[in-house]
């Protein structure tokens, strides 16, 4: 673990939440990546992120320093988004919050790209949609934090078998929404993420 | 036709040995379920690695400090809360307790009369009991001066009472001369 690292854990264990803020603004990029990944959209997301990162200071006596504080830290973040998930049964993202986000600011440098990138991600958001709240938080977890499947159960709670098999049926899900998507596409509809210029 | 154990090899996430990747390579040319579902694995990973970071909003830590005071506000509420109806919830289980223990010859009326004279009772007496103690708060810088002159003054008069009271000790102790006659 780094150095600076264990000081903010150890003061922040004395009570110190100016120490706990140094972690917070450390790891606040792979926290928030994952609760969009697996709430889809960035009021959730934000709103997922501070209250996993207050959850983690609370619990943080029971954090061993044996484990990586980071995938501690995913963990939780996990956890505290597959319950959101269950409880508010957004499996499925809410159209209307990505149409908000999708439209590009006038002041943005370069628009299209921007817009590109938002279509770029509501495809994301559309495969994703079947995936059950656990299957998202290990695909989530083995893609954009490239996690080792001993990683991933770590994080989860589950044995290595358990991930194997889910990151399994995720995939078959993920291929099957894109054969979908292709097959409706081919009887005349339009890629949600192709411009209409094409 | 049958697709395993390719399609296996294709939805695991395994590492193939040459044989196996020959082998694979050979049914996908002639098989076109497991070509698409190849296919749309490529596309679906294409789509994904080439997705962007999300990253939160500027001022993110700040907001976590003010999230946490209001957290931290919020739980010392509710925990006041608990205590207040856990407080509740104590007294109205003695009240009750007692109720059924004289659920005979109980008279309501008189009993709620009597516990709101008792309660009245008891916080005109805490009141009192404040008052005094208030008072005497306030005069203490008057009596103090007075307090330290009896003090030091009843100090001194037992002082010299026990001194006197040893030396008359000491005297009646003495032993008597020899010679001396006793009349």
């Amino acid at each position: 673990m780094h150095e600076k690292e264990a000081l903010w854990i150890k003061q922040a264990l004395q009570g110190s939440d100016k120490a706990f803020g140094f972690l917070v603004d450390s790891y606040q990029r792979p926290v928030y990546s994952l609760c969009y990944r697996m709430l889809g959209n960035s009021r959730d997301a934000e709103d997922a992120a501070q209250e996993s990162f207050i959850r983690a200071y609370q619990n943080l006596k029971r954090y061993d320093p044996k484990r990586s504080f980071a995938t501690w830290l995913l963990s939780i973040a996990s956890h505290h988004c597959i319950d959101r998930m269950r409880k508010r049964q957004l499996a499925t993202v809410s159209t209307d919050v990505l149409q908000t986000e999708l439209i590009p600011d006038r002041n943005t440098p370069n628009p299209e790209s921007k817009f590109q990138e938002q279509e770029h991600e509501i495809m994301i958001q559309n495969l994703m949609r079947n995936l059950k709240p656990l299957d998202r938080a290990a695909m989530t977890l083995r893609y954009w934090h490239e996690y080792s499947e001993v990683e991933i159960a770590e994080a989860l709670d589950l044995s290595v078998s358990a991930v194997k098999s889910r990151l399994y049926r995720a995939r078959q899900s993920l291929a099957k929404t894109w054969m979908d998507t292709e097959n409706a596409s081919l009887v005349g509809e339009r890629r949600p993420y192709e411009s209409p210029a094409f | 036709m049958s697709h395993q154990p390719f399609e296996t090899w294709l939805l695991s996430d395994e590492e193939l040995n040459p044989q196996q990747k020959l082998s694979l390579d050979e049914h996908l040319q002639t098989c076109e379920e497991c070509q698409k579902l190849s296919n749309a694995l490529h596309q679906v990973n294409v789509v994904i690695t080439t997705s962007h970071e999300p990253t939160p909003q500027p001022g993110f830590t700040q907001r976590w400090h003010k999230r946490l005071l209001v957290h931290r506000h919020q739980e010392q509420q509710r925990r006041m809360w608990f205590i207040t109806l856990g407080l509740f919830g104590i007294a109205g289980f003695i009240i009750s307790a007692l109720l059924i223990l004289n659920h005979q010859s109980i008279n309501w009326v008189y009993e709620l009369s009597n516990f709101v004279a008792n309660f009245s009772l008891a916080a005109a007496r805490v009141n009192q009991f404040w008052s005094i103690l208030q008072s005497m708060i306030k005069a203490l810088p008057i009596l103090l001066p007075i307090m330290i002159l009896f003090g030091v003054g009843l100090l001194s008069a037992m002082t010299v009472l026990i001194i006197t009271w040893f030396s008359s000790l000491i005297r009646l102790n003495k032993p008597i001369k020899e010679g001396v006659s006793v009349r």
